[in-house]
């Protein structure tokens, strides 16, 4: 016998067990599996936002704010022939990213006079780099007339002091010498450009500003290549838009499990006209890019029919008659009831419809084209979902038929689980502000509708067109 | 046939502790059973000794087993496994009340005294009627005497675990043993 207190306690609480609830194994999965939701979604967020911030901290390679890396000079020779301007080095022009302005636009234009520049030897350009990198010069030629006049033109109408230093911006299809034009998509698509060109003056396979008639346009302090209406700078100045759409559209669920209970839930369930809304609020965090946030509700309708057995039984009784002879006694009449049973079945339609009404917040990332015509926009779309209210209102089979489960009874611990969204639309500009959008998305449930005490697995999904509007600030 | 069934159920019993680990490190929930039904009354033991509750000490017990589930891929054979588990448990009955660690106060043994008792009395007693009797102490006493005298922590073990020294660790055992031995005497089971 042991005469410490504390190895008398050791002793017996060594042996000391005592059986925990019956469903503590239960609950120990049903929370790792929360766990493992939460680690997924956390991980999901932060790969969304590291994604969407590394697009907005990255610049852009192919916008003009990007640093110069290659500077070309030309030799004023480039003129027509008419003009005689002797060649110097210092009396040039400066055509910034003139590659990388080609490349974007990549316009057959732009192509046509690369082509030229290569074959064409009459006007010839010696090519500085301005910055200190230690990458050669580039070598290019600008070869067409009809451009080297409209950049003396340009450089004229500007009366710009020292030519010799003057820079040609070219961005999306338009230049312009001294300044960072502004342009705005009315000035691309007006015709006044062309027209103010003088007359019989080739047109320039580029889409022209309107250089002559609208020097206001590039007054100095006036012209930014970050204006919003630039087809590409959009996200400059209207950051926030918000968009609200919806339509009705096609949901179904996907069942796993149970094979005999799954058939009989698809004989007895047809899919409904299901409805789907949104209000979303979208941040444009580069110029291609966005991120949005938002609400959405989604109407899964499903109907549901099955045709339920009653068995009647009726019971008959008729009554026989006997003669019964028993001497001494005289015959005598003996009516003796007999019951008999008559069994029929009636067979009823047993319809109604089911409801599964989810409320989301969709989290997602938005990929933009502008198309050319810059009215044009397309969009993709991928993000999560997170489910903040959820009711299934009515019966389906639960296992043999005709047993019925209530959906309502399971609608327990629904919230935070989530899905995912794909979407894949377009736009057009209605106004400056304004665009309709045609934007059909899918979405998947990752989570079942049943939980694990159930044999089945059912996971939503829907397909809506989504038509709306889209408000740009 | 019969040899066959015993064979079976003798195998299902005396599983290879390893055969489980390697089964749970495969996140087997077949094999994540087996050591849970295993382990868990005996840590549902220790577990009601950290806690104030059979709630609280079910939700320790919950969380201590997602971790050995999580973290069973670590535990290299170097130890038992119950010991492993045993300690996972402790730690997480520790972090789970947080609150017991501001409770203890730093102190010295001069006013410790030892007092004698009788020893069979208490052997003759329950498990449950000392639990009830360890439970009447503060819970900082509680804390130290079930790591030092139950666990077999050192005081400077302790001291690391809850953050406070090894002198308090001491002082906080020799008070604890002090009480229970007034609570023994209380219940008229020792004479002091």
């Amino acid at each position: 016998m042991s005469s410490n207190i504390e190895d008398i306690f050791k002793q017996k609480f060594e042996k000391f067990e005592e059986q925990p609830s019956a469903d503590l194994f239960n609950r120990i999965k049903a929370k790792q599996r929360k766990n493992k939701i939460v680690i997924w979604w956390t991980a999901a967020v932060v790969g969304l936002l590291v994604v969407a911030g590394s697009l907005f901290l990255i610049p852009q390679k192919n916008t003009i704010e990007s640093p110069i890396t290659q500077t070309e000079t030309i030799d004023k020779t480039i003129a027509p022939a008419t003009e005689t301007v002797s060649p110097s080095e210092e009396n040039a022009i400066s055509i910034e990213e003139i590659n990388t302005a080609e490349k974007r636009v990549a316009s057959p234009s732009v192509e046509r006079q690369k082509q030229q520049l290569k074959e064409v030897p009459n006007y010839t350009s010696k090519t500085v780099s301005q910055n200190k990198t230690e990458k050669p010069p580039l070598n290019t030629k600008i070869v067409d007339p009809n451009l080297a006049n409209k950049f003396n033109e340009i450089l004229a109408q500007k009366g710009t002091k020292n030519p010799d230093k003057a820079t040609i911006y070219i961005k999306d299809k338009m230049y312009d010498v001294g300044q960072r034009p502004k342009i705005t998509p009315k000035n691309i698509d007006s015709k006044e450009g062309e027209e103010s060109l003088p007359e019989g003056e080739p047109k320039i396979n580029i889409n022209t500003p309107n250089i002559n008639s609208t020097g206001g346009d590039f007054a100095e302090g006036a012209n930014d290549p970050d204006d919003e209406d630039l087809p590409g700078n959009a996200h400059k100045a209207n950051k926030w838009s918000i968009q609200i759409a919806g339509s009705p559209g096609y949901a179904t669920r996907f069942l796993t499990g149970d094979n005999q209970i799954i058939d009989k839930r698809n004989a007895t369930e047809n899919n409904k006209l299901s409805y789907y809304a949104e209000a979303l609020a979208t941040y444009s965090i580069s110029e291609k890019w966005n991120a949005g946030l938002g609400i959405s509700y989604q109407n899964r309708n499903e109907g549901f029919a099955m045709q339920t057995q009653t068995v009647h039984k009726e019971t008959i009784i008729s009554f026989d008659t006997f003669i019964v002879y028993q001497e001494p006694l005289p015959p005598r009449q003996v009516i003796v009831p007999d019951t008999n049973y008559q069994i029929s079945t009636t067979v009823e339609d047993f319809e109604h419809q089911n409801h599964y009404k989810i409320v989301n917040i969709p989290l997602f990332a938005e990929r933009v084209f502008y198309l050319d015509n810059n009215k044009w926009t397309i969009f993709t779309q991928a993000g999560i979902t997170t489910t903040i209210w959820q009711k299934s209102e009515g019966q389906i089979i639960e296992g043999d038929n005709p047993k019925l489960l209530e959906l309502s009874s399971l609608n327990k611990n629904k919230i935070g689980i989530n899905s995912i969204t794909l979407g894949f639309g377009v736009g057009y500009k209605v106004s400056d502000k304004v665009n309709v959008v045609f934007y059909p998305k899918a979405n998947y449930l990752l989570n079942s509708l049943y939980d694990d005490n159930y044999a089945l697995k059912q996971q939503e999904f829907g397909l809506f067109s989504s038509f709306g509007i889209r408000y740009k600030f | 046939m019969k040899t066959n069934n015993a064979n079976s159920s003798t195998s299902l019993n005396e599983l290879n502790e390893n055969e489980i680990i390697e089964g749970c490190v495969r996140k087997d929930v077949h094999y994540q059973k087996l050591l849970y039904e295993q382990f868990a009354p005996k840590m549902m033991g220790v577990s009601l000794r950290y806690c104030n509750s059979r709630m609280e000490a079910e939700d320790v017990l919950q969380d201590a087993f997602i971790k050995v589930f999580n973290k069973i891929k670590t535990f290299e054979n170097r130890g038992s496994l119950e010991g492993w588990i045993r300690k996972i448990v402790v730690f997480t009955a520790l972090k789970s009340n947080d609150k017991r660690i501001q409770k203890f106060e730093p102190g010295n043994l001069d006013n410790v005294q030892e007092t004698a008792f009788d020893a069979r009395a208490i052997s003759n007693l329950e498990t449950e009627e000392l639990m009830n009797i360890l439970k009447q102490l503060p819970e900082g006493y509680q804390t130290v005497f079930n790591l030092y005298a139950i666990e077999g922590y050192s005081h400077k073990e302790i001291g690391e675990m809850l953050g406070i020294s090894e002198v308090t660790s001491r002082t906080q055992f020799s008070r604890a043993k002090q009480n229970l031995i007034k609570l023994l005497a209380k219940y008229g089971i020792v004479r002091r």
